[in-house]
């Protein structure tokens, strides 16, 4: 079952006073499915932002339809949701607790302390529950960011830049969060510059440029479609010149390396190979990355 | 309601925490601590001058909190991009703006509260007897601020945060005058003019109803039907105020 339906969303800023338009969404299409942890992808102003608010209903479409389970009532949809905004910020004057405590009664819910202090623990705020939010770092910020996303307990977390602000330990932390709330039923949307970070929890990506949907697809899926090379280590080969018709050598003692572009000069290759001598102790194909593969739809 | 409590609360303690706040009340109170400068040179008239003066100082100060604080409750969430952890959870845009109505009222009330125990305390300590006739000023300035709240989130919805202010200081001055239209009608004879006056008489908020500050300071009767009027007029005017403002509100998109 499908989450989110998008259908050809068009969003566009209109400045009441000047004729300026600047179109935000043109035209996008994406359907995230129960369970699953999707990422945007697209470089900054490419619409991924102004994509998340529309399904959120911090903003409207200038036209296409959003529809989430199914198109049910909004309000509804947002009491099975919760948001976490890029660079977020919140109510200065509170402490860490009274904050979830606010939020979970924007849910209609009343909270124990003890489940409020368990939801801090979790994001890992717990030795700062009672130090009001102006004293935080900029990491916690996004801790906290994070406990409210979840304080309604929701069925789908979406997060625009979910990991930024964070030092490496926080990222880690938060990425086996997030890969440990998707494993509990919670389908997750969410945005991010950091490639490294998407390759690493999500099952599939979709890369906007210029409000349009470039390539949507699974992630393992995609990155196995194409191999750009294959490095075959070889060793106890006498000869080695008649190689070089197969791609490019190199000789690291007795071990020699061999580069092949060529998918059907590979298999050829690995079948000569025993023939003449030579064992082979390793076929390594190298795959697309995920930043080739960003970069390469951001020049298409 | 409540989600409309919970906004309301918070709005309440972050505006009590304000510094504008702060410093507007310490300067209420050093203010009403100065009428008692006023008395030498109104002999015989101390009673009246102390009263006045502070009944009529607590309105401006009401005046004051509404106007740099409730001109700013809507539009700092929005600035300050605390809005988009609201508005992307289950809250109706009616709900946040009543919630954020309320919010201030709780404050304007406090501090009127503050205000008038201070000042009863002051004229118990300088004229020997607490003026319990005075709570009437409190009962009508309740409905007044009601209504003057209203107008300060309704301008908000569309307008920043100065234009709002300057607006609502105008609308309740020239409030207080509105019932002059009426007697500006007789003098004209213009059907076009009258009709344009009238109308205006009817849509611009009267704040005139709720003006009793010379009957609790002179100790004048107070008829039942102020009482009554000041209550339901400030009631539905404030109401239909709030469910424009919140559909103005709907209108709104957060970048």
């Amino acid at each position: 079952m499908n989450v989110i339906e998008i259908k050809d969303l068009i969003k566009v800023y209109a400045s009441p006073f000047i004729r300026i338009k600047t179109i935000g969404v043109n035209g996008l299409n994406l359907e995230v499915e129960e369970g699953e942890i999707f990422g945007l992808l697209g470089p900054n102003g490419s619409g991924k932002t102004t994509t998340l608010k529309i399904i959120t209903g911090l903003l409207k479409p200038t036209s296409g339809s959003v529809r989430l389970w199914g198109g049910i009532d909004p309000i509804l949809a947002r009491k099975r949701m919760g948001f976490l905004p890029e660079n977020p910020t919140f109510y200065q004057h509170l402490t860490g607790i009274e904050l979830l405590r606010f939020y979970s009664r924007l849910y209609d819910k009343n909270p124990k302390t003890k489940e409020l202090v368990e939801l801090l623990e979790l994001v890992g705020l717990k030795k700062v529950i009672n130090r009001r939010i102006s004293s935080y770092s900029k990491g916690m910020v996004q801790r906290i960011g994070f406990a409210q996303a979840i304080t309604g307990d929701p069925n789908l977390l979406i997060m625009d830049e979910p990991l930024s602000g964070l030092d490496p330990i926080g990222r880690r932390e938060l990425k086996d969060l997030i890969l440990k709330l998707n494993s509990s039923g919670k389908t997750i949307l969410l945005s991010s510059h950091i490639l490294s970070d998407v390759e690493a929890i999500c099952n599939r990506v979709g890369i906007i440029i210029e409000g349009k949907m470039k390539k949507i697809g699974y992630l393992r899926e995609s990155l196995e479609s194409e191999i750009r090379y294959t490095d075959i280590e070889i060793e106890n080969l006498q000869e080695i010149e008649w190689l070089k018709e197969y791609g490019t050598i190199r000789k690291e003692g007795e071990v020699i390396y061999l580069r092949t572009l060529d998918k059907e000069k590979r298999d050829r290759v690995i079948r000569l190979i025993p023939g003449r001598g030579g064992r082979i102790i390793s076929v390594v194909p190298q795959r697309l990355s995920l930043e080739e593969h960003f970069m390469r739809a951001v020049n298409e | 309601m409540n989600k409309v409590f919970a906004i309301s609360l918070n709005t309440f303690k972050e505006s009590i925490r304000d510094k504008v706040l702060l410093s507007l009340v310490l300067l209420g109170l050093l203010l009403i601590a100065a009428s008692k400068m006023c008395v030498p040179i109104s002999i015989g008239q101390a009673h009246k001058i102390i009263k006045d003066w502070g009944v009529g100082l607590i309105e401006i100060f009401s005046v004051f909190i509404v106007v740099l604080i409730g001109t700013r409750v809507l539009y700092q969430e929005i600035e300050r991009k605390t809005i988009y952890s609201i508005m992307s959870k289950p809250v109706r845009d009616w709900e946040f703006v009543f919630g954020k109505f309320l919010g201030l009222y709780y404050l304007v009330i406090v501090i009127q509260l503050i205000l008038f125990i201070i000042f009863l305390l002051f004229t118990k300590f300088y004229l020997g007897t607490v003026d319990w006739y005075l709570l009437n000023a409190l009962y009508f300035y309740l409905f007044e601020f009601l209504l003057l709240n209203a107008v300060a989130v309704f301008l908000s919805c569309f307008t920043t945060p100065i234009t709002a202010g300057i607006l609502t200081l105008l609308l309740f001055f020239t409030g207080q005058l509105t019932h002059y239209l009426k007697d500006l009608v007789l003098v004209m004879n213009t059907p076009n003019l009258n009709a344009l006056v009238n109308s205006l008489y009817f849509i611009l908020p009267n704040f005139s109803v709720f003006n009793v500050k010379a009957s609790v300071v002179y100790h004048l009767p107070i008829s039942i039907n102020s009482y009554f009027l000041s209550f339901s007029y400030s009631v539905l005017y404030s109401m239909i105020l709030l469910i424009i403002s919140s559909l103005l509100y709907s209108l709104k998109e957060y970048k």
